[in-house]
Parts: structure tokens; C-alpha cells; sequence
């Protein structure tokens, strides 16, 4: 043990008036993070079915947020192709089929999967929920979704369906439970912004300046 | 960072007659506390929201060492590093010989109080290393040579004119005076160290021993890019922010953009876990947490050990009457306002902050709006007991709570006593009831009237009502 730990877990132990916690409230400190309880859920992050998804529409245009509601992913190209306009720099995707193979040579778009850089334009992703109760993405990191494309592009595209928006944060939880947690979860609520000039709240600081949400 | 704690009286002077600063604290008064009320409004279960916060705060403390030692076996598990680190000078070294293993020349920064703390900046540019701040407001201090003066909105002391100035001169730009084109420009120059950064310093709001995992909360996607494009990912945070679990995470995430912008929620909040993984396409290669103590672990059990709570949120400042006169560098150090008056004297020593504790009229608007109950003027009182105790308060302020206390020992003598000076002060009032000038309250008097007693003292009203309620058998 490294000296410095050593010492600093010594000093909270003496400031405790105890040493080393005993075995069983250890396993019980253990238990309360193996099963985590939640603690109160406000009403309105308990919201299901439409009224949650109104909720989210509400909370993610209060942000600043773009909303744009779909029937089919088919609709994407030609609401993307407004949103380039004539730029031709490309549409950066992650390697997820349904997004890939969507007819985009017709929209003449050019598309690109890798990760973001420097300079590019627009990305399109999707993510694994939408929390109602502040209109938050939820997104994860991984092979086929690096996380450079939620930040460095100047717009952020992201697919959501319906079906995935939850109420609340906890919800959001269990869901990155599911599987091993990866390197970046993102909760994302709006565009990038700043207020550090005179507290004056201006839009697109580092990330993002737009956040479009396509509601499926 | 250079101490003028000492010098606070003269700092404070001299903020309230700075007509810029003053100008630019107006933005701070006009806006956070009215947007706090605002969004604490929208959530009725706000207050009960507070009250489990603190109590899995006093929970994390009660049981720091366990949780601590849980958190880094996480890390490690997920194939992190975790480096332990007493003071400022341990974890400067750590966050250096970290550098220098991997070759960096340049580390971009996301904004983090712990490194203003532990003197970060100064220290790696002493040993060839160039910081490079991402928050806008840390950027446009550091071109300045400034530091901040507010926790979460570190340039609050500045005006548009300050930051057309200084980016024109280090950009070698024209000078702009659209707020808009002036973030465009540093967006534009960022972009270029965030990309060519070898190492990635960002804070961490909370860290989660349940998973291994450490969050940080931002509005401008800094501190966010800050982690994810360089190579090494070196997260540098304080033992004490430890939320047990992601579900508690939840009731904080709640509290924290609340209580500091009044905002719903802030618009980045990024867990990160580890390096990246097996197959990922991006993010850091190496994942360091440097745990820094600095003082706290001595806090545990000790009359402070409330102050460990603290979110950092900012609240208690902006809504303090001291900090919205004289903003927050006349506190002279890392931390203003009432939580600054707190934990700067534990940080730097009494001697030094000994005038912070005492730049307070406890008017207790800062613990009403603490999201985790912190008693912040029970604690500044403790400071002040301390310094009584150690005869380090001034000397007539020490005589006159001496002469106080002794004659609340003698009630009679007392009673005489206030008689005496209430039928004093009347008669110096005269019919205006105020006094202009008092012999031993002039740092009042030389400001404003001092008004004269109205009616009989307390005590003298007591004993009548007593009387009454005899006379009448007890009915008011």
C-alpha cells in the first residue's frame, strides 16, 4: 500500500474513532451496491407512455434542443440534406446498418463511418433513451458509436425512437446495467453553450452548436 | 496561487469601489438566484430531495475509507489507475510523472476547482509542461494571467471590454465586440489544442465506487472533449466527493445544475469508466484518478466534517450579500464566498484567513439554499470561537465579548446597565431617533444612523406581560 494511502485512510479512520469498517457492515456496504435502492423518484420522472413522451418534447425544445418527428428512418436523408445544404463535407455515421444503409446517394449526401475530427460538419447517431423529465440523450460508447461523433461535429443528429424514451435517470441506469458499463456515457440535454461572457447565455461553445432529434 | 487572504479588509475596499467589477457583479445578482427560484419551483419535491442528499453524504463520509478503497479496486478493475496523494505537492508530482511517461508537451484542461487548489497550472509549467484551460471563462483567465473568482463561473469579474482586449492581443486578431464572435474565435483556437493534446485533465463533480466511474458536469462539451481525444485521461478529484451508487447519482444530478444555474439539468453530464475498451474507436488509451486529500481527511470528525458535503454548486455565494458586494478574489484565495470563509482557514491556515469567517452577518441565506444543509454560519462561528480561543481575534473585539459575557452573568448590573444606555440613546436620538455618530460604533456610524431604542428592552416587556397575564388570571 502506497504511503499516502496509507495515511489518509489512517487520519478518516482516526477521525471516525474506529478502524478498519468490520466484515459485515463491509458486506452490507457491499449489498447496497450490488442491489441499489433508488432513492425518491420526483412525479414527474415516474411520467410513462405519452405523457412522458410530450414531457421529453417539452423539456428537450426547452433546451434548445431540435425535434423533428418521423414515421420511418427513410425520412432522415431529405431532412439531413436541408441541413447540409450545399456543404460537402460528410455525414458522419456510426457502422450500425439501419442507419448506413439508408438511401442517402439519392439525397446526394456522402457519408462517412469513422470517428469524428477536426472540422467536421454533422454526425448521425442514435443513442439508448430519451429521460423525459429534463429531455436528455442518453448515449453510450462502443465499437460502432465512438464518442467523438456526440461532440466535435458542429450538428448532432441522433435517432430516437418512441419506445425508448423513460421517465426518469434511475431508468436510465438500469439500462446501462444491462451490460458491462462502457468507457462514456453521455447525457446530453441540448447544444453546447456558455454564459462565461457577462453571464450572457450564447449557444455552440465546444460541442455541438445544433442537437436535431429525429422522434420515431 | 499567490495568498491575500490577509489583506482581505483592503481587498474588499477596494472591489466596492471598482466601478467594472461592480457593473459586472450586477450579472450575477440579476441572474442565478432568480433562475434557481425559478427551477426549484418546478420540482415540489425539491426539499426532500436535500434531505436524503445530505443524509448518503453523511453516509459517504461516515464510511469514506471503505468506499475509498472500493472506488480504486473498481478502477483498477476496469483497467484504470488510481494514484493516492496527501497534499498539493504529492499530487502535482503524480499528475507530472504521469506527463512525462507518456511524452506530453501539452494537456488541455477542463475546469476544475482542485486543480486551482493544488496549484496545478503553475506547477507543470514549471517543469515544461503546457496547460491549456477549455472552460471559456478558465480560458479567458488564463490568457489574462487572472484566476477565478467564482467556482463555476470563473470570469464573473470581467466585462465584454476585458475579453475583446485580451483575445485581440493573444490572438493577434482583430478586436471584437460581439460576445458570439468572441466565443467562435476561441472555439476556433481550442479546437486545435484539443486535438494536438497529449494529455486530458479534467475535475470530477462525483466519483461512483458501484461502478468505478467518475462524472463531470459542463455546458460547453470542454470538458468532455478534454477526455475523450487525448491518449492519457487523468481525472483529478477530492476523497470526499464520493456518491455510494449511479441511483444516488440521480438525486444529485437533480440538485447540483438547480441550486448553481437554475438550470434543469446541465447539458453534458459524462460518466466515464476506464480506458477505452476493446474495440472502441476513441477515447483515452490510459485512465487515471489522482485522489487528492489536502486537508480533508482531517476534517473527518472534527467540527467541519459538515463542509464535507459540499457539491460545489455555488449557490451559497450567489446569493450571498458579502460576495455580491465584493466578489471573489478579495477573499484572496481558491474558495470565496461562505463556503470559501469555511474551508479556506482549514486550507491555508487561520492566521492567514483569520478575516473570512468574520466577513459574514450571518444572515443565513447561504445555509437555506445549501442543496446537501451545510450549517455554513455555524461553522464560520466555530472559526470565529477558534480564534477567540487562540487570542488571535482582534484584541478590543476579544475585551468587549469578555465584558458582554461577564455581565450577562449579572443580570441585575445588566438590566441597570441597558436601562441606562436605551434612556442614553433616546436622548442623544432626539426627536430624529437616530444617532450620527457613536464613540464606539463607528464603523457603523461613519456609513449610516444608528437608530434609537423605541420602546422598553426586552427583558423590561417580559416582566410586564408577566404582569398582565397575572392580573388577568393567565388569558392573554
Amino acid at each position: 500500500m502506497s504511503q499516502a494511502k496509507h495515511l489518509i485512510l489512517s487520519r478518516i479512520r482516526k477521525g471516525l474513532g474506529r478502524g478498519a469498517l468490520p466484515m459485515e457492515q463491509q458486506q452490507r456496504l457491499h449489498a447496497r451496491m450490488a442491489q441499489p435502492q433508488r432513492n425518491l423518484v420526483p412525479q414527474r420522472a415516474q411520467a410513462q407512455g405519452q405523457a412522458a413522451i410530450d414531457m421529453f418534447v417539452a423539456m428537450a425544445t426547452e433546451a434548445a434542443a431540435e425535434i423533428i418527428n418521423i414515421s420511418q428512418l427513410a425520412q432522415i436523408p431529405a431532412y439531413i440534406g436541408n441541413l447540409i445544404d450545399d456543404d460537402s463535407r460528410p455525414l458522419l455515421l456510426p457502422q450500425e446498418p439501419e442507419l448506413t444503409s439508408l438511401d442517402w446517394a439519392t439525397a446526394n449526401i456522402t457519408t462517412a463511418t469513422r470517428v469524428a475530427q477536426k472540422g467536421d460538419l454533422i454526425s448521425l447517431t442514435t443513442c439508448i433513451a430519451g429521460v423525459a423529465e429534463t429531455g436528455t440523450l442518453v448515449l453510450k460508447s462502443g465499437p460502432t458509436s465512438p464518442t467523438t461523433l456526440n461532440l466535435l461535429p458542429d450538428i448532432h443528429c441522433v435517432v430516437l425512437r418512441k419506445e425508448q424514451i423513460i421517465g426518469g435517470y434511475e431508468d436510465a441506469w438500469d439500462l446501462v446495467r444491462q451490460a458491462k458499463l462502457p468507457r462514456t456515457v453521455n447525457f446530453i440535454t441540448g447544444p453546447s453553450r456558455s454564459a462565461d461572457i457577462e453571464q450572457k447565455l450564447l449557444m455552440g461553445a465546444h460541442g455541438p452548436k445544433r442537437l436535431v432529434i429525429f422522434l420515431l | 496561487m499567490q495568498i491575500k487572504s490577509p489583506q482581505f479588509k483592503d481587498n474588499a475596499r477596494i472591489a466596492l469601489a471598482d466601478a467594472n467589477l461592480q457593473q459586472a457583479l450586477d450579472n450575477l445578482k440579476s441572474g442565478f438566484p432568480g433562475k434557481r427560484a425559478a427551477a426549484i419551483g418546478r420540482l415540489p419535491e425539491f426539499d426532500q430531495l436535500r434531505d436524503q442528499a445530505k443524509n448518503i453524504k453523511n453516509h459517504a463520509i461516515e464510511n469514506l475509507d471503505f468506499y475509498l478503497e472500493t472506488f480504486a479496486s473498481k478502477v483498477q478493475d476496469n483497467g484504470g489507475h488510481v494514484h493516492w496523494a496527501g497534499s498539493s505537492t504529492e499530487a502535482c508530482q503524480t499528475i507530472l510523472d504521469i506527463c512525462r511517461s507518456v511524452g506530453a508537451r501539452t494537456v488541455t484542461k477542463g475546469k476544475s476547482m482542485v486543480t486551482e487548489e493544488i496549484g496545478l497550472n503553475e506547477f507543470l509549467q514549471q517543469h515544461s509542461v503546457t496547460p491549456i484551460e477549455t472552460d471559456l471563462g478558465e480560458y479567458i483567465l488564463q490568457l489574462r494571467d487572472d484566476h477565478p473568482s467564482h467556482i463555476i463561473a470563473p470570469a464573473i469579474h470581467l466585462n465584454l471590454p476585458d475579453v475583446s482586449e485580451v483575445f485581440a492581443e493573444k490572438h493577434g486578431t482583430e478586436r471584437k465586440h460581439d460576445p458570439q464572435e468572441l466565443m467562435q474565435e476561441a472555439r476556433d483556437v481550442l479546437r486545435q489544442h484539443f486535438v494536438a493534446a497529449d494529455v486530458g485533465i479534467t475535475g470530477a463533480n462525483f466519483y461512483i465506487p458501484e461502478t468505478g466511474s467518475t462524472i463531470i458536469v459542463t455546458n460547453e462539451g470542454n470538458g468532455d472533449l478534454t477526455q475523450t481525444l487525448p491518449k492519457v485521461h487523468i481525472v483529478v478529484t477530492s476523497i470526499e466527493k464520493c456518491v455510494p451508487t449511479l441511483d444516488d447519482l440521480s438525486l444529485f444530478m437533480r440538485l447540483l445544475a438547480r441550486s448553481a444555474t437554475g438550470q434543469e439539468c446541465t447539458v453534458y453530464n459524462t460518466l466515464s469508466t476506464g480506458p477505452r475498451q476493446t474495440g472502441d474507436q476513441d477515447g483515452p488509451e490510459q485512465f487515471h484518478v489522482v485522489l487528492v486529500d489536502n486537508g480533508r481527511s482531517d476534517m473527518v470528525g472534527d467540527d467541519l466534517q459538515d463542509m464535507l458535503r459540499c457539491i460545489r454548486c455555488s449557490a451559497c455565494m450567489n446569493h450571498c450579500p458579502v460576495y455580491s458586494q465584493i466578489g471573489g478574489h478579495a477573499y484572496g484565495w481558491v474558495y470565496p464566498g461562505p463556503m470559501g470563509s469555511v474551508l479556506t482557514p482549514k486550507m491555508i491556515g487561520i492566521h492567514n484567513a483569520g478575516h473570512l469567517p468574520n466577513a459574514s452577518t450571518f444572515c443565513g441565506k447561504c445555509e437555506s439554499v445549501c442543496p446537501v444543509h451545510i450549517p455554513l454560519p455555524k461553522l464560520m462561528r466555530s472559526w470565529r470561537e477558534t480564534q477567540h480561543r487562540q487570542q488571535t481575534s482582534p484584541a478590543t473585539a476579544r475585551l468587549a465579548i469578555s465584558g458582554w459575557a461577564w455581565l450577562a452573568r449579572h443580570p441585575r448590573l445588566y438590566q441597570l446597565g441597558s436601562n441606562i444606555a436605551i434612556k442614553a440613546m433616546r436622548l442623544i436620538g432626539g426627536k430624529r431617533g437616530r444617532l450620527h455618530n457613536l464613540p464606539v460604533g463607528r464603523g457603523w456610524t461613519l456609513w449610516r444612523d444608528l437608530p434609537a431604542p423605541e420602546g422598553n428592552s426586552f427583558q423590561q416587556q417580559w416582566a410586564q406581560q408577566k404582569h398582565r397575564l397575572s392580573d388577568t388570571g393567565g388569558n392573554p
